[in-house]
């Protein structure tokens, strides 16, 4: 099979952490030609330690080259909409960051500009690559639980998630004086940083669209401008309950921590850490789970295989293993949730249709 | 030797009798009066547990206030706008069947002391046996009022999706409730397991916070038994009414009724929230 030639676009936490580990692995696929930031710093480490052949200040000049096939963008959510419908018109295929967009008008250019130019686009909604969820989701698919009546994922996050994982780049900030990340001029908040992860499931597993979300929402830790802890529940179309509780800003020590139940009427699902961490460690400090980042997280097998069925795809002329409608969809009940909390209403989903605007 | 009971234990069930026989053995000298029937009069000025069946706390607390007396009691179901004003007042007091529990007991403690630093939410759920269905209300009660005890601000929205989960009836309750401090509380209670003996179920409490998180999964204090019929637990929990007499008292000696104020509000506001379909304000 012919090796695809790659470009990467934002080379911050999640390329240094993910995506250029990855692809390098996939190294008999994939042919890492050039990556763009606007952090040189950023971009030249990963020159350095990914080889890549050079480096942009300017994506524009990366998606100008007629020797790249592919483009993987991992720059902030506001970015995603101009970004990927420049790389579409340059004739790229185009791997995305999750959340797709900032807004669900945003999202369906970028699906347009993909189609009216041919090109592959894919979000990478990485937890359905894992490992924990694929298990979960086929035990579920074989009908083992009988018909889902509740999906429930909270997920929990220590402080050190609004710190970038201590790698040398740290997260942008495009003002100078704190993370995008946590400022309310770039991002939502937990609504698009983690749960937006939540709500690709919920829908996964319900097997359904949505028809209605409701939400709460806080600033909870004092390092973050954006609501940083959010709860909610979704009544998917087939009846379906969803429901997620997600904290951010928890204690140092507190591991990443995920908790899965699927309800059926013939039995459940469940994978929750950390009773199911495969490695503890008890110490003087308390409790330690090491291994919950990248085993539970999963860094290291859901992104060599979203990144590798997405380039396997291209290759073989199927289609993307991950249509970009699904990701549209969470991206349009995380909005949601957001809206349900600052209003306080349930939220239907039809109000999300820029049509209904 | 004290002539008057110090306590009077109203109900005529498994719990209240244990209540009794418990509160007897920690302390001899000072009897406690088993108060069985709503027809008896209360024999003492001695402050009233209520620990009878739903149906007749209502009546048990207010014979006790008609008596002057100050009542704590389990969740009363529909309080009447007298038995509202006295949880206005203080005059009576909720507690949870929960509270027995002792590790549930000891979560609530921390919680209260500090321990989590800033408090951020309350997640709670509590799924019991399909065939247990008909509880559901009752455990909806206790698993609010519980919650309420973590937290301890008054209550301020609700909003409410109930769900049959496939059945005729409702068989689940998923309420999200912010209260005046910011605390968010997410309370989720499903009749979804397995039909089963005993009505218990799984319990999950978290307390999330600045300084600490508290986790409190109460089943798994038991002995797991795998043999030739597959897997089973027997549990060993402690003997609730301990716990629940000393939450009584606990809750007599705090100067301010919110948790008992909260709790009523939640259990009365779910309806509302649960028939509109929309966040109540409170
Ligand atoms: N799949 C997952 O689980 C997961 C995990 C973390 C992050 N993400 C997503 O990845 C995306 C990036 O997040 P991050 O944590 O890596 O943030 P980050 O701030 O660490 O990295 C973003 C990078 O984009 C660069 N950038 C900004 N403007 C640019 C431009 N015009 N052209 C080129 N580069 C530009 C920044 O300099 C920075 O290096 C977000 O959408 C985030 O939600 C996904």
């Amino acid at each position: 099979m012919t090796k695809l030639r790659a470009g990467l676009i934002g080379t911050g936490t999640i390329a240094h952490s993910a995506h250029l580990p990855a692809m390098q692995y996939l190294g008999h696929d994939i042919e890492l030609i050039a990556v763009a930031d606007i952090r040189a710093e950023a971009a030249q480490a990963a020159v350095k330690k990914y080889g890549a052949e050079t480096w942009y200040s300017d994506y524009r000049e990366l998606l100008n080259r007629d020797d790249i096939d592919f483009v993987d963008i991992c720059t902030p959510e506001f970015l995603h909409c101009e970004q990927v419908v420049a790389a579409a018109e340059a004739g790229k295929h185009i791997l995305c960051e999750k959340p797709m967009a900032a807004t669900v008008d945003e999202a369906d250019r970028m699906i347009a500009a993909a189609k009216a130019n041919d090109v592959m686009l894919m979000i990478g909604h990485s937890r359905r690559f894992t490992d924990r969820y694929r298990n979960a989701w086929q035990a579920v698919a074989e009908g083992r639980i009988g018909n889902v009546q509740i999906v429930r994922e909270n997920e929990r996050r220590p402080v050190a998630m609004y710190s970038a994982l201590d790698l040398a780049t740290g997260y942008w900030s495009p003002d100078g004086d704190r993370p995008w990340i946590s400022d309310p001029e770039y991002t939502e908040g937990a609504a698009l940083t983690n749960a937006v992860h939540e709500m690709d499931l919920a829908r996964w597993f319900a097997g359904a669209d949505a028809l209605s979300v409701q939400a709460e929402s806080r600033i909870a830790g004092e390092c973050v401008e954006v609501a940083d802890f959010l709860t909610y529940t979704i009544t998917f179309k087939n009846g379906v309950i969803g429901g997620a509780e997600i904290v951010n800003n928890l204690p140092s020590g507190y591991p990443y921590f995920h908790m899965l139940e699927v309800y059926g009427d013939q039995g459940s699902v469940r994978a929750d850490d950390p009773d199911q961490s495969p490695y503890a460690v008890w110490s003087q400090g308390g409790m330690q789970f090491p291994v919950n980042f990248d085993q539970l997280l999963h860094i290291d097998n859901a992104y060599i295989r979203e990144i590798g069925w997405f380039v396997r795809a291209i290759q073989i002329g199927a289609p993307p293993p991950l249509d970009p409608w699904d990701a549209r969809q969470a991206l349009a009940l995380s909005l949601a949730a957001v809206e349900s909390s600052k209003t306080g209403r349930t939220v239907f989903l039809s109000e999300m249709e820029p049509s209904s605007e | 030797m004290s002539n008057q009971p110090a306590l009077t234990i109203a109900g005529d069930n498994d719990l209240s009798t244990n209540a009794a026989r418990h509160a007897i053995a920690a302390v001899p000298d000072d009897p406690v009066y088993l108060w069985r029937s709503i027809a008896d009069p209360v024999v003492s000025k001695a402050p009233v547990v209520v620990l009878a069946d739903v149906a007749e706390r209502a009546g048990f607390a207010q014979a006790a206030l008609d008596a002057g007396i100050p009542a704590v009691s389990l969740p009363i179901k529909d309080p009447d706008v007298d038995l509202k004003q006295a949880i206005a007042d203080g005059r009576l007091r909720l507690m949870s069947r929960l509270h027995g529990l002792p590790t549930l007991a000891r979560l609530q403690q921390d919680a209260m002391n500090g321990t989590v630093g800033r408090r951020y939410g309350v997640f709670a759920s509590h799924r019991i046996p399909v065939n247990f269905a008909d509880e559901l209300d009752d455990v909806v009660d206790d698993l609010v009022t519980y919650c309420c005890s973590l937290i301890d601000a008054p209550l301020s929205r609700v909003s409410v999706t109930t769900s049959d989960l496939g059945t005729s009836e409702t068989a689940g309750w998923f309420i999200l409730a912010r209260f005046a401090d910011e605390t968010i509380a997410t309370i989720e209670v499903a009749a979804v397991l397995p039909e089963a003996d005993e009505p218990a179920g799984e319990l999950l409490i978290e307390v999330t916070g600045s300084d600490a998180v508290l986790r409190a999964a109460p089943e798994q204090q038991g002995v797991l038994i795998r043999g030739a019929e597959g897997v089973s637990r027997s549990n060993w929990y402690a003997e609730p009414s301990d716990f629940l007499l000393q939450r009584a008292t606990q809750l007599r000696d705090l100067e301010t009724n919110t948790t008992s104020l909260s709790a009523m509000k939640l259990m009365q506001k779910r309806f509302e929230a649960a028939t509109a379909n929309q966040a109540v304000e409170v």
